[in-house]
């Protein structure tokens, strides 16, 4: 049971002057219960291999199986397979109330009025928006936030069996990345979750697979831990480690010796004050 | 990484077409506009087919973009050549005659005519937006209208609107594509069902659609303001654009050569 990538590739306007390369033989799994992160810079190929991976464009080379089966576009979505959340999704908020908003999904995947709606309510409660403050609200009316963890839900109602991210915290302010943060520790426990990102500090702590692209070529694709003692592997695809694995690499820099490299600030400093020690 | 958005919009190549001044490839069009119009039989629309094909393979434009435009005038080829070639009780020798409509053979021949003159216009002038970016388009407009502020006509200020409009042709079909795939991710469907079903189905596009479009006009006026916008007058640029001697040659002698044709056949 897993989102499988193999070797896809993907030009945009192939045969055109303009055609422009995205993804070179990328490949990777992602099972059900997995944080995936894909780390890389602007133009690597990141939204590309979300939007093929949602069956939005398909593969020029390669194949992308959800749980073993061809990804479909939009036939994928409305059987629970995949839900994409895109950049900035509250601009995609249509409906008068919040509820109706996030029942849209549902009653796309063919459930009945009351049904739709329960799974609305449902989504709302696991994104951390209490249903009787926000069902009956416009919105237009939300804060960013709000209303990004409102598209969230109306993705969530849908119940994909693999969740797919792209950029969610751009925009978004600390409490809002923390909220966000713990709604999409709730969907894990349903779901795959893959999130896209140029920014290593928020996911790639709590991620256990890791992908770094650059320039549509896969230059990383394995465990998060793995990519963590590599932190070479971020920095050529010019990407700023988070921030506490760039305090250790500056103190190696600088003599200290580590057996592991860490993200968790507790470890990090207990390593740093057991090299000094060592050291004096 | 985004799709080019490539119906219609400047192409970013380098070619003798790209060169040519925006006022010369527009002098050109009025040209190929009165051959197209000018003549009343095939030759002439023959004669403007070779000149757009001539024209296409210099500017080193993948053919298929300055067609891509008839896909939506589609229903009006249809329309014109059915409108000509369609009678009822036909009293002449017919082509088709099913019940009592039948086709025409002169009919069929005038609309093939009036349909092929259509094309042959959308392909040309989309060759023009194809090789000249909005600046240069709508820098060539002001100029063009420029005697015009003489009669006090806001000339700057609709040059300016016209960038804009331009301007964000691209940005709304990028907004209406990232709406309809993010609504289709949702399970929303467009493609199914009669007229009514399939535009109730574009509700969930055209609302955040308008509401982003807004939002992003009173951003774009403000951020305009800020930078001490105040209407056209007294206005420069920072590229000036001048018409060469290679132009003004390509011009004239292709507006002399078109209006001629146009005259003749």
């Amino acid at each position: 049971m897993a989102l499988t990538f193999a070797n896809v590739s993907y030009t945009y306007s192939e045969g055109l002057p303009y055609a422009q390369r995205a993804l070179k033989d990328v490949s990777c799994e992602v099972e059900r219960g997995d944080l995936a992160v894909i780390l890389g810079p602007t133009g690597s190929g990141k939204s590309t291999l979300l939007r093929v991976a949602a069956g939005l464009l398909a593969p020029e080379v390669g194949t992308v199986l959800i749980d073993g089966e061809p990804v479909q576009g939009g036939a994928t979505a409305r059987a629970g397979g995949v839900g994409l959340v895109f950049q900035s999704p509250e601009t995609q908020l249509f409906a008068e109330t919040v509820l109706d908003d996030i029942a849209f999904g549902p009653r796309n995947q063919g459930l009945s009025e009351e049904s739709a709606r329960q799974h609305a309510v449902q989504a709302l409660e696991t994104v951390g928006l209490d249903p009787s403050q926000f069902a009956e609200r416009s919105p237009f009316g939300l804060s960013g936030g709000e209303a990004r963890r409102v598209a969230l839900a109306g993705v969530l109602a849908m119940s994909p069996r693999y969740l797919l991210l792209d950029e969610p915290t751009a925009g978004l302010d600390g409490s809002g990345r923390r909220d966000l943060a713990a709604a999409l520790a709730a969907a894990r426990m349903h779901s795959g979750v893959i999130v896209v990102t140029h920014d290593a500090e928020e996911f790639l702590p709590h991620a256990d697979l890791a992908l770094v692209l650059s320039a549509g070529d896969c230059t990383f694709s394995g465990p998060a831990d793995e990519l963590i003692q590599r932190p070479a592997a971020l920095a050529d695809a010019g990407i700023r480690p988070p921030a506490v694995l760039e305090t250790m690499i500056r103190a190696q820099a600088l003599g200290a010796s580590f057996r592991n490299l860490t993200l968790d600030p507790q470890d990090a400093a207990a390593l740093l004050v057991a090299a000094r020690e060592a050291r004096a | 990484m985004r799709p080019p958005v490539p119906f219609g919009q400047y192409v970013p190549i380098e070619s003798p077409v790209h060169r040519l001044e925006s006022r010369a490839k527009m002098g050109l069009i009025v040209g190929y506009t009165a051959l197209l119009f000018g003549s009343d039989g095939f030759e002439g629309l023959i004669v403007g087919a070779l000149l757009a094909a001539l024209a296409i393979a210099i500017s080193r434009v993948p053919w298929r973009l300055p067609l891509r435009g008839l896909r939506a005038i589609a229903f009006l080829l249809a329309f014109t050549l059915l409108a000509h070639a369609l009678r009822w009780n036909p009293a002449t020798v017919t082509l088709i005659r099913i019940g009592p409509l039948g086709i025409d053979p002169d009919g069929l021949a005038t609309g093939s005519f009036f349909a092929l003159r259509i094309v042959l216009l959308v392909v040309g002038t989309s060759l023009l937006t194809l090789t000249t970016s909005p600046v240069q388009l709508t820098d060539g407009l002001e100029r063009i209208m420029h005697p015009l502020e003489l009669l006090r006509v806001p000339v700057g200020e609709l040059a300016m609107m016209m960038t804009i409009a331009l301007r964000f042709i691209p940005t709304t079909a990028e907004e209406a594509e990232k709406v309809i795939v993010a609504q289709s991710s949702r399970g929303a469907r467009f493609d199914e069902g009669g007229l009514f079903t399939r535009a109730r189905a574009y509700i969930p596009v055209l609302v955040p659609l308008f509401v982003n479009l807004f939002r992003r006009a009173d951003e774009l006026a403000t951020a305009m303001e800020a930078r001490c916008y105040r209407g056209g007058a007294g206005r420069t640029r920072l590229h000036e654009s001048r018409m060469r001697a290679m132009d003004w040659a390509t011009m004239l002698a292709g507006m002399s050569f078109m209006f001629a044709a146009a005259l003749v056949l």
